[in-house]
């Protein structure tokens, strides 16, 4: 925490219940973002500078006049410089801090009431970190930290959570910080779709080194290290509508094949259509579908049936016709237990890694959904999904998906979603208001920062160029669980865990029998 | 050379005489068969014991057979299944290890907090073979953790024993059962011998060797009689090897029929699903065989109990099958509905929960059915009601009772 926490910065003087104006102390240099304070009748008012200007009494013409005389006249001097000129913080109010918590600002502090820098004694009814919230990093002051953890409901991830970020402002570092504090909770479950094969911790740090990974972390991978479970998935636990919204370009008839073979063949139906070298002779399916089709169901499980050899030729070696039976089950099974399971998708294309999110997308909501209609929802673990690019799955272009309807009715099964983007304009309006949490972290284009200032769950119309100049590591969550948008300062990840990892035991072990 | 597969024996699993019988008859052909084709030596991959101490005559029929496998020179290998594991070694696998019928291959030490294997060598062939026990429960899933057997690069032909499921392997209806994942298993063997799973399978995975689960050796529960009458069939592996692996040949024992026959009894009462049981049975030709019969659905009367075992049993075992196994777990029964009181009188409300209910008796007596036995029930009731008269003795109350019982039923005292 900065070392003038609770110094008065200035004095109100102007104002209304949106914003008021403050005269800047001389040398306190207030950052844009740093949250202040006024006190007042026993009432606290917590602000955010929203804008920090140059005043003067003089008017402007002077103020350029003296400008010039700086600059070409060796010993200028001001008369009264210290009064005459200041800088003017506008600020917003964000909460009343009483007793019993936040409540909305109704009032404004006394003309000339005094102003003073957070600390972190104001913020004691913040959530603290319990089995209920999690921490995601610390209250940001400007670009100050505070020891205050900037917590968020453990409801928050079942109710969606949107990570908006521009490349390399730290969503990776951020969700590492976010799923380390949420290893231990065994009340929400996650399942991590990790395209780049960051989370785990293969090489150099990660989620492995958690504590509590042994009980809690599964990892499952294509590659076979001695670390993972190998990723395998039966031909027969897939069905046509999980290729349905995460296959470029399914034409209607390619779908209607689909449900042709599955109806005549039943769960063999996808060994069926790969292993026939031409449709059936009812001419149910035209040739050049079947084609088509074939080509890109074998493009996107790597798959090719040889006939001479009567097998198939597996490029991926995830999808097979041999093994992988109970891999979608037992994954399910983990995470409604609580489990966080991370599927290492690094090494196949953009279409196998939706497919196999779909897949096991769509087991986790029918297994909730089924629970909730059998009123044995409460026993089991809330379920988030980590999902990298999200706008792949949740944009309008390719329909509807497990994701896009995890993004409109999971809420209502306790299954949610962490979506991550670069891109929040791509993303139909309707899920995107659907995400009562949004995590902004900086972003230059501002289309986008627009579009996340209409959705957010706060008030952030002044808030345009405080988002422009987030650093990396510095994010606002705007969410209907949080009081007022929350300035949050994130660690990173390899700093942070360094208090939690203890020495490695030496384990006594039995030699078996 | 040549050697031998064998898993999950299970032996004194089953209690019914004429199962225990074909349980160590299959042992036997399989112990016979190996001698015959002059395997080098046996792999038992765990389980050999449905228990670790077994019943006495389990223990003597199979210690008998492998003295005889002991008296032909052929070595047989074990590891600890989950069924016949000790933690203290102190089971019969133990026992007979001291009297020299077989050898544990699971000798192992720890390094920093590793197992390291040691390796058993086979004196004829050479072989390396080193193994990791079983537990109850998959707890050896922590020994696979810390394992630091890695044979990569070592000469020979080695084999790695196990008695865990793989999860990538396992199928759909074991989903539940602990597991492996195929990572934990050391690599660089020639050939894994596992057992633990009941469903045999050849495993051809890129950085190890095959990896083999012969199955059940007969069966140790009606799930593994039921995979027979889908045509599974039990047995064992014999595998040829020069080097690496040359040919495995799974040898089938098969040495009786098992039918299965599921019936679907739903909105029949009791008495009908009886007789449509029978009916189906009767079709079939069961001599000589084990018969599984799978009965499900809900019954619109009668309960569960009335659609009996021991009738289905019987009449089977009459026409000459060899064991019956009658299965209800997926039958029901239509529950008793609530009464819905409102204001009625103490004697209209046992007349409607006579009504409901009576036809969930299964009598044959029409005075005991439909409206006229309501009126029987209720006047049954209300002499029970009545108490003794003034003066009247005990034993004159209950003969009275029971002569006026008896008149209300039309049955002659």
């Amino acid at each position: 925490m900065s070392a003038s926490a609770g110094k008065t910065v200035g004095k109100i003087f102007a104002g209304d219940i949106n914003e008021i104006l403050i005269r800047e102390r001389r040398g306190c240099s207030v950052e844009l973002g740093a949250l202040l304070v006024s006190e007042f009748a026993g009432m606290k008012i917590l602000f955010e500078a929203v804008n920090v200007a140059y005043g003067s009494i003089v008017t402007l013409n002077e103020c350029i006049d003296i400008a010039w005389r700086f600059s070409e006249k060796k010993e200028y001097r001001l008369h009264e410089e210290e009064r005459k000129f200041y800088n003017v913080i506008h600020a917003r109010p964000l909460a009343v801090i009483n007793e019993n918590g936040f409540s909305k600002p109704k009032l404004i502090p006394p003309m000339f009431g005094s102003v003073r820098e957070i600390s972190d004694s104001d913020l004691n009814f913040m959530m603290r970190e319990n089995d209920d919230s999690v921490a995601i990093g610390s209250i940001r002051s400007g670009s100050s930290q505070l020891n205050t953890p900037a917590c968020l409901k453990r409801e928050a991830f079942t109710h969606h959570v949107l990570v908006a970020a521009a490349t390399g402002r730290g969503k990776s570092n951020l969700v590492k910080v976010m799923l380390w504090n949420l290893m231990s909770n065994n009340k929400v479950g996650m399942l991590i779709l990790d395209p780049h094969n960051e989370y785990y911790g293969v090489r150099g740090v990660g989620l492995k080194d958690h504590p509590d990974a042994n009980k809690m972390l599964v990892y499952y991978s294509m590659k076979n290290s001695c670390v993972n479970q190998t990723l395998k998935i039966n031909l027969e636990s897939l069905k046509p509508h999980h290729f349905y919204g995460v296959i470029y370009n399914l034409t209607d008839p390619q779908r209607d094949a689909m449900e042709i073979y599955y109806h005549a063949h039943g769960k063999k139906w996808l060994f069926r259509l790969l292993a026939d070298d031409k449709p059936p002779g009812d001419n149910k399916i035209n040739l050049a579908t079947f084609t088509a089709l074939k080509r890109k169901l074998e493009s996107v499980l790597g798959l090719r049936f040889d006939a001479a050899a009567n097998k198939f030729d597996n490029k991926l070696n995830i999808f097979v016709d041999f093994g992988g039976e109970s891999t979608v089950a037992d994954i399910t099974s983990k995470v409604t237990c609580g489990s966080k399971v991370v599927v290492d998708t690094s090494d196949v294309g953009g279409e196998t890694e939706l497919l196999i999110g779909n897949i096991l997308a769509d087991e986790i909501f029918k297994f909730n959904r089924n629970a909730k209609d059998e009123g044995k929802l409460d026993s089991f673990a809330s379920v988030c999904i980590v999902l990298e690019e999200a706008p792949r799955v949740l944009s309008e272009t390719e329909g509807d998906n497990a994701f896009t309807r995890i993004a409109r009715e999971g809420r209502k099964f306790k299954v949610g979603l962490i979506a991550i983007t670069q891109l929040v304009s791509v993303i139909p309006r309707d899920i995107l208001a659907n995400m009562n949490t949004k995590i902004i972290m900086g972003n230059e284009l501002s289309t986008e920062r627009r579009i996340l200032i209409e959705s957010a769950a706060q008030d952030l119309s002044k808030n345009d160029h405080i988002i422009a100049s987030l650093d990396k590591g510095e994010l606002i969550v705007s969410s209907i669980f949080t009081p007022f948008a929350l300035p949050v300062k994130v660690p990173l990840f390899e700093d942070y865990i360094k208090n939690f990892m203890k020495p490695k035991q030496q384990f006594t072990i039995d030699v078996p029998g | 050379m040549r050697f031998a597969h064998l898993a999950d024996c299970h032996l004194g699993a089953n209690r019914a005489a004429v199962l225990r019988e074909l349980e160590a008859k299959a042992f036997h052909e399989a112990m016979r068969r190996c001698v015959e084709a002059k395997v080098d030596f046996i792999l038992i991959a765990g389980d050999l014991f449905h228990v670790n101490i077994p019943d006495m005559t389990v223990v003597n029929g199979a210690a008998k057979i492998l003295r005889e496998v002991a008296d032909a020179g052929v070595p047989v290998y074990v590891v600890y299944g989950s069924h016949d594991f000790s933690p203290n070694q102190t089971a019969i696998i133990d026992v007979f290890e001291s009297a020299g019928l077989l050898r544990k291959v699971t000798r192992a030490k720890v390094v920093d907090g590793k197992i390291k294997l040691e390796y058993t060598v086979d004196k004829r062939t050479g072989v390396k073979i080193a193994g990791l026990s079983a537990r109850k429960g998959g707890l050896e899933q922590e020994y696979f953790k810390r394992l630091d057997a890695d044979a990569t690069g070592q000469e020979g032909f080695k084999i790695f024993m196990f008695h865990s499921a793989i999860s990538e392997y396992k199928p759909l209806r074991l989903r539940e059962m602990s597991s492996i994942p195929l990572s934990h298993l050391p690599r660089g063997y020639s050939y894994y011998a596992a057992g633990h799973v009941h469903q045999r399978a050849e495993i051809h995975e890129r950085e190890y060797g095959l990896i083999v689960y012969p199955g059940v050796l007969f069966a140790s529960s009606p799930i593994d009689l039921e995979m027979q009458g889908n045509g599974v069939k039990p047995g064992f592996y014999i595998v040829d090897f020069d080097g690496e692996v040359k040919n495995v040949s799974f040898q089938e024992l098969d040495l009786c029929s098992v039918v299965n026959v599921e019936v679907d009894v739903s909105n029949l009462n009791s008495q009908q699903a009886l007789t449509l049981v029978l009916d189906k049975l009767e079709k079939l030709d069961v001599k000589g065989k084990i018969v599984m019969v799978k009965i499900h659905g809900k019954l619109a009367g009668g309960r569960v109990s009335d659609v009996s075992s021991s009738v289905i049993v019987d009449a089977q075992v009459k026409r000459g099958a060899l064991h019956v196994y009658v299965n209800r777990n997926q039958l029901s029964a239509v529950e008793n509905s609530n009464v819905k009181l409102g204001s009625l009188s103490v004697q209209a409300v046992e007349a409607e929960i006579f009504k409901l209910n009576i036809g969930k008796v299964n009598i044959s007596d029409s005075k005991l059915q439909g409206e006229e036995g309501i009126q029987t029930a209720q006047s049954l009731l209300a002499l029970l009601r009545q108490s003794p008269l003034p003066n009247e003795s005990k034993t004159d109350y209950e003969a009275r009772l029971k002569r006026d019982a008896l008149k209300i039923l039309g049955v002659e005292g």
